[in-house]
C-alpha cells in the first residue's frame, strides 16, 4: 500500500494534493493493466472506475454502425479517463443525464498501465471529507475544462 | 530623377521588379497542395533566411505572397509549397516543368534560428504552416549541435492531410529530435495522436526557461498554442509566430497587410509573441 501511495502521488492529477488526501485516495486505488485492443470503457456502460493513465495510449472511439470506428481523441500518460462515476449514487441522480454511462469507447492501443480508482469509494470519501471533495472536484473540473477547450478548437476545423 | 532620389528609389525598384525563374520540378504533396522547385542557379543563387517569403508572379493570373519552404543552405534551388485556395494559386498549381515565374523577394523577418542557439527549440506547426517552418527545421537539424533539445509538434486535419510525410518520418527516425504528429480525426488504423496540437505539449518534456518556440499555422491554432506554452511557463519573449495578412507590395508601402501599428510584410511575418499578443485579440485589427 505504501508503494502504491508513493507512485500514485507522482501522477500529475495528484500534484499538490496534501499527503492525507493521497493516503485516503490510495484506499480506493489499484494498479491495472490493459493489453492492446482491451476496452477500458465501453459506450453506454456504467463508469465504475476513474482511471489515471500512467503508460501507453488510449483511443476514444465513436462507434458507427456499418463503418469502422472514428478516433476522436487519444489520451496518454498523465491524462485521466472517466468522470461520470461522480454523478452516480447521489440524491439528485434522477435529474442527471451524465449517469447515462460512458459516452465513447476507450480502447488501449498499446500496453496500458493505469490506476483505477473505484467510483463508489471515491464518492463516499468525498462526501465524508469536504476538503477532499473540493480538491478532487476542482481538479476534475480543470481537466474537463481543458478537454472542452481542446474539443472546441478541434471542432473549428481550422485547417480547412 | 536626381542622384538622391535615384538612391532612395533603387531598393524599392529592385524589390518591385520580378526575377524570372524556371520551374525545375513541380509535384503534388496533397490533393490541393503542390511544391515547386525553381531554378535559381541562373540568377546566381537565391539567398534567404528561414521564415521569409517571396511574391510569386504567375503571368496573366496575378501575384501572391508565398513562404519559402526550401533549404536555406541550398541557394541553387528555390522551393515554394502552395495550396490552391484562390484564383491565382489555382492557376499556380497548373504550372509544370519549364514554365516561367516572376519572383520578388525575399521579404520579411526570419525565424530567430541564430538568436536561439544554445536553447531548446519547440517547433509547432499546423496544416500548411509546416512549409514556412521547414527552412528553420532544416537549419536547426543541419546545425544540430548548436541547439539543446529539439521538438517538432505537427497537427493536420486527417492522416491524408499530413504534409511532408516522408520527411516527417525521416526526422522522427533521428535520435536527436522528437517528432509528434496529431490529427483532428482518424480511423483506428492511424497509430499517432488524435487531438489538437497544443495537447501534445502535455506529453513532451519542456524546460520553460530554456525554451524558444516557433509556431506557424492557422491564427486560431497559434493563439491556442501560445496560451498552452505560456501555461507551461514559457515566457512571451520566448515565442515567435508567423502571421498572415493580405500582403501585396512586400515592402510596407501599400498598407494592405497592416496589423495594428505594423505591416506584416515588413515587420513580419515572423513576430515575437509579446509584441503582438494584445493585437491578436483586437477584433478590428
Amino acid at each position: 500500500m505504501e508503494n502504491l501511495e508513493r507512485v500514485l502521488r507522482e501522477h500529475p492529477f495528484m500534484k499538490e494534493l496534501i499527503p492525507e488526501h493521497v493516503a485516503l485516495l490510495t484506499g480506493c486505488a489499484q494498479n491495472v493493466r490493459f493489453a492492446p485492443g482491451d476496452l477500458l470503457l465501453r459506450e453506454g456502460d456504467e463508469e465504475r472506475s476513474f482511471f489515471l493513465l500512467r503508460q501507453g495510449t488510449v483511443a476514444l472511439e465513436a462507434y458507427r454502425p456499418g463503418k469502422p470506428p472514428l478516433v476522436v481523441e487519444t489520451l496518454g500518460s498523465g491524462d485521466v479517463l472517466g468522470v461520470s462515476w461522480m454523478f452516480r449514487g447521489g440524491e439528485d441522480e434522477s435529474i442527471s443525464s451524465a449517469h447515462a454511462g460512458a459516452g465513447l469507447d476507450a480502447r488501449a492501443r498499446d500496453p496500458v498501465l493505469a490506476f483505477a480508482l473505484d467510483g463508489a469509494c471515491l464518492r463516499k470519501k468525498m462526501a465524508a471529507d469536504d476538503k477532499l471533495g473540493h480538491a478532487l472536484a476542482r481538479r476534475l473540473l480543470e481537466r474537463v475544462y481543458l478537454r472542452l477547450a481542446r474539443l472546441r478548437l478541434q471542432s473549428l476545423n481550422v485547417y480547412e | 530623377m536626381n542622384e538622391r532620389t535615384a538612391q532612395l528609389a533603387a531598393p524599392v525598384m529592385g524589390s518591385m521588379v520580378p526575377r524570372m525563374m524556371r520551374v525545375k520540378r513541380a509535384y503534388r504533396e496533397l490533393g490541393d497542395t503542390y511544391t515547386f522547385d525553381l531554378d535559381a542557379d541562373d540568377a546566381g543563387g537565391f539567398r534567404f533566411l528561414p521564415g521569409q517569403f517571396n511574391m510569386l508572379y504567375v503571368f496573366g493570373a496575378g501575384e501572391v505572397p508565398i513562404s519559402i519552404s526550401g533549404d536555406p543552405a541550398a541557394p541553387g534551388v528555390l522551393v515554394h509549397t502552395v495550396r490552391a485556395v484562390g484564383a491565382v494559386t489555382r492557376v499556380f498549381c497548373d504550372l509544370k516543368r519549364g514554365d516561367m515565374l516572376g519572383v520578388r523577394g525575399p521579404f520579411g523577418t526570419a525565424w530567430p534560428v541564430e538568436d536561439v542557439r544554445g536553447r531548446d527549440v519547440v517547433i509547432i506547426a499546423g496544416g500548411l504552416g509546416l512549409a514556412p517552418l521547414r527552412p528553420a527545421i532544416l537549419h536547426v537539424l543541419a546545425n544540430r549541435a548548436a541547439y539543446g533539445r529539439v521538438t517538432l509538434l505537427y497537427g493536420a486535419r486527417t492522416p491524408a492531410d499530413i504534409l511532408f510525410r516522408e520527411e516527417l518520418s525521416r526526422w522522427r527516425g533521428r535520435f536527436d529530435c522528437e517528432v509528434e504528429v496529431t490529427v483532428d480525426r482518424a480511423g483506428t488504423d492511424f497509430r499517432s495522436h488524435v487531438g489538437v496540437v497544443p495537447a501534445l505539449l502535455d506529453h513532451v518534456p519542456l524546460d520553460p526557461e530554456r525554451t524558444a518556440a516557433l509556431v506557424c499555422g492557422p491564427e486560431i491554432m497559434m493563439r491556442f498554442s501560445a496560451r498552452a506554452l505560456l501555461a507551461k511557463g514559457v515566457s512571451p519573449e520566448g515565442i515567435w509566430l508567423s502571421m498572415e495578412r493580405s500582403m501585396k507590395c512586400g515592402i510596407g508601402l501599400c498598407g494592405h497587410c497592416q496589423f495594428g501599428p505594423t505591416f506584416v510584410c515588413k515587420d513580419g511575418p515572423v513576430m515575437r509573441y509579446d509584441k503582438i499578443a494584445r493585437l491578436m485579440t483586437v477584433r478590428e485589427v
